[in-house]
């Protein structure tokens, strides 16, 4: 029995490569970069959105550094602008067009907390130009003249005899799709992660298993040059070592994949209370209590829980199917990877020898990712994307991402898997016969031809 | 049982690594396996192990095909290791798990050849903390741990200090007298003329001596002579038919053709009243069979 042992060396290797610092303090810092980045990326956009989620009423906004506003309306429009500015706990007085420039001066040089707009009409538009005092922030004044500009417009249909029940229509933007006829239209933000998450997922792919594929050459390196392997090959036979150290390996970076993956879960889970998602209904209470009142927020074109929409049915293939699919294909990839990378390992008996033996390997392995990555870059689908799908260098790569977002079925994420488990036997085989043949020999570095003579 | 490995045969391309090799072990003991560097040793051991195929040839063990996955075998490799950088009683516990050991036992088998080695402060260690003499002394635990039934010592001794040497030695001798079969391989003549009763000598791949040690210093006979006296004696080592080897401070070697030409000289030596501080007729070490069979054109790889 070839294969007699594998386990052993699969325990041995995997608790082993666990222990490792290494990959304690790597998964570790891994782990809570990825964890950071999802909590963050869930709350930051809380915070550039504070304004827009207060509730439009009572509560002043107790960061507002302003205290009074002082309006010059000279259009012929009469702007009410006092209820909507006090919800940001600003009072308004009116003042003259000619008591602007007075102003303007009284608060340069005071402690005063106070803006000076003025209202005016400029080449057939709405022009507003406000001045803050030293005691006012910039954001702050930001804050109030983006308040200001969503009532000129709102205010301004209104007294153009738009009903204030057409008012949100008429402010919101114009929600366009353009799809190719007989497929599902899809969202801008549905484009993006049909075009980032592929992008992400092939780098992220490649990076678990060209890496840890290199760490089983480098493993099989050491045994070699350290001459234990000629003590290992008198209870078991090479296919066994090395099945077994694949294995391990190939455990060991899933293991690494699933722990980052639910760090990243985890952080996304502990912001979820705090986060955007947990603000989706009180962002469209916001948008449509202030449309309502042709006020504050009016005209605001974030649509958040329609983003938040657009994510979720941009994901909505992930199951346990899409699971298996995913698991399964990082394991053959990995298996076809590590097997190439075995050979490279074994070709050498001196641990600095094993920079130019990987070489083919990191050449098939870039050629592989290039292949997966490149056709991300358009949108539309085309010739290169179908055949990274199918080549095994590539597919382990691509095909998790296409499946998960419903880019292709399960019949031809099947004969995907199907053609790199063929690719995968074959590599086997060919390293078993040509492992077996080349473990042995020390001396200068073994060329393929080398060692495809040697295996014959 | 007995161990019998029949007309082995290697090459690798055109090179003859090992051409027709044939000895036999039928009871136990320790089993000399010699050779120059490049003689063709560790290919036979590995053909012998099955780690390496044969072109030709057979591995008996008690009558049946040698199965090294199914017996107990022991091997100390000229070139050996250990992982660097895992513990040592990590290791040992994987070797006896790759040989189909239990934990237990292995553990139990472990404590005790760790004892005997004096090594037991090291398991905790990593292997590259430890001296290259404490690294064999692990090595040679890994080749014992098993228990097993053939053994295959290639150059144990090298690179030990005297008292690790003897240690080691002792060790060897206690497996030997528990009844194992052993192949031991060394540079060292006198180690082998100390411990094995039987040997094979390869020279480029081809046997040219092998036999029982004490058999062929027999048949060969007592044929060097040094001589040492207090007057100068060349004369009468001419007349009796001695070849001069050398002269030494410590006195003089001769090859004779028999032993009756030393006692002629020995006789006329006495009837000249010459004094005789060293006569010394005895047969030839393993050491100038040695080079004797391979030194003309010894191999320097």
């Amino acid at each position: 029995m070839k294969t007699k042992g594998w386990r052993e060396v699969f325990a041995f290797t995997f608790i082993q490569q666990i222990k490792t610092k290494s990959f304690i303090i790597g998964t570790l810092v891994i782990t809570l970069i990825v964890a950071l980045i999802a909590f963050m990326a869930n709350f930051l956009p809380t915070l550039f959105l504070g304004d827009m989620m207060n509730d439009g009423g009572d509560d002043a906004d107790d960061g507002m550094s302003i205290e009074t506003l002082y309006l010059s309306n000279e259009t012929d429009i009469p702007f009410e602008m006092a209820a909507a500015v006090q919800t940001l706990g600003v009072n308004v007085q009116s003042i003259s067009a000619a008591d602007v420039q007075t102003k303007v001066d009284s608060i340069t040089d005071s402690t005063e907390k106070a803006v000076v707009s003025r209202i005016f009409m400029e080449e057939g538009m709405f022009s507003l130009d406000s001045r803050y005092s030293p005691e006012v922030s910039k954001g702050d004044c930001e804050v109030l003249t983006s308040m200001l500009i969503s009532q000129i417009k709102a205010q301004y249909l209104v007294f153009s005899g738009l009903p204030e029940d057409r008012l949100l229509t008429a402010l919101s933007g114009v929600a366009s799709t353009v799809s190719c006829a007989g497929e599902e239209p899809t969202s801008f933000v549905q484009d993006m992660i049909n075009a980032v998450v592929p992008m992400m997922s092939a780098l992220v792919l490649f990076v678990f298993i060209f890496s840890y594929s290199q760490l089983v050459a480098q493993a099989i390196a050491i045994e070699k040059s350290s001459r234990i392997v000629e003590y290992l090959l008198t209870s078991i036979k090479p296919l066994a070592l090395i099945i077994g150290k694949v294995l391990a390996m190939c455990c060991v970076s899933l293991m690494q994949f699933l722990i980052i993956g639910v760090g990243g879960g985890l952080g996304l889970v502990l912001s979820l209370p705090i986060g955007i998602t947990s603000k989706i209904g009180e962002v469209t209470e916001a948008v449509a209590s202030s449309a309502g009142a042709a006020g504050e927020g009016a005209g605001s074109d974030i649509d958040v829980a329609g983003v938040l929409n657009d994510i979720a049915k941009a994901f909505s293939n992930v199951d346990a199917t899409t699971l298996i699919i995913m698991i399964l294909t990082f394991v053959l990839g990995f298996l076809l990877y590590a097997g190439i990378a075995g050979v490279a390992g074994a070709s050498v008996s001196k641990m600095e020898d094993l920079g130019p033996a990987i070489q083919p390997l990191s050449i098939i392995g870039v050629l592989g990712f290039y292949l997966a990555y490149f056709p991300q870059v358009t949108p539309e689908e085309n010739v290169m994307g179908v055949v990274a799908r199918y080549v095994p260098i590539s597919s382990p790569f691509i095909l998790p991402s296409d499946y998960m977002l419903g880019k292709i079925g399960l019949g031809e994420a099947l004969i995907s898997v199907a053609i790199l488990l063929i690719a995968d036997i074959a590599i086997m085989l060919l390293v078993a016969k040509v492992y077996e043949n080349i473990i042995l020999h020390t001396g200068s570095r073994l060329k393929l031809a080398d060692m495809l003579k040697m295996s014959k | 049982m007995a161990l019998v490995v029949e007309h082995l045969s290697k090459k690798f391309g055109d090179h003859v690594a090992v051409e027709d090799l044939s000895f036999e072990i039928p009871k136990p003991g320790i089993f000399a396996f010699l050779g120059t560097n490049g003689a063709g040793k560790s290919t036979s051991i590995r053909m012998i192990l099955n780690m390496l195929s044969k072109d030709s040839g057979t591995v008996m063990w008690n009558g049946e095909p040698l199965d090294v996955m199914k017996e107990k075998i022991g091997y100390l490799a000229e070139e050996r290791g250990l992982y660097p950088k895992y513990n040592i009683l990590e290791q040992m516990q994987y070797f006896g798990a790759i040989k189909g050991m239990k934990k237990r036992d292995a553990n139990a088998a472990i404590d005790y050849l760790f004892a005997r080695l004096k090594i037991e402060e090291y398991k905790k260690k990593k292997a590259d903390q430890l001296s290259k003499g404490n690294q064999q002394k692990v090595q040679l635990a890994a080749a014992l741990l098993s228990n097993p039934e053939i053994i295959i010592l290639d150059e144990p001794l090298s690179g030990l200090d005297p008292v690790n040497a003897d240690l080691f030695k002792s060790i060897i001798r206690e497996e030997r007298d528990a009844g194992k079969y052993i192949i031991m391989s060394s540079h060292q003549m006198e180690t082998i003329e100390e411990f094995c009763e039987d040997l094979v000598l390869l020279h480029h791949g081809r046997v040219v001596m092998d036999g029982n040690l004490n058999e062929i210093k027999r048949q060969r006979g007592r044929e060097n002579l040094t001589v040492k006296a207090d007057r100068p004696i060349g004369d009468i080592a001419a007349r009796c038919g001695l070849t001069l080897v050398e002269e030494t401070p410590n006195g003089s070697s001769f090859k004779v053709k028999s032993e009756a030409d030393a006692n002629a000289m020995l006789s006329e030596m006495i009837s000249q009243n010459i004094g005789v501080i060293k006569f010394d007729l005895r047969e030839p070490t393993l050491h100038e069979l040695f080079v004797e069979k391979c030194g003309g054109e010894a191999n320097e790889d």
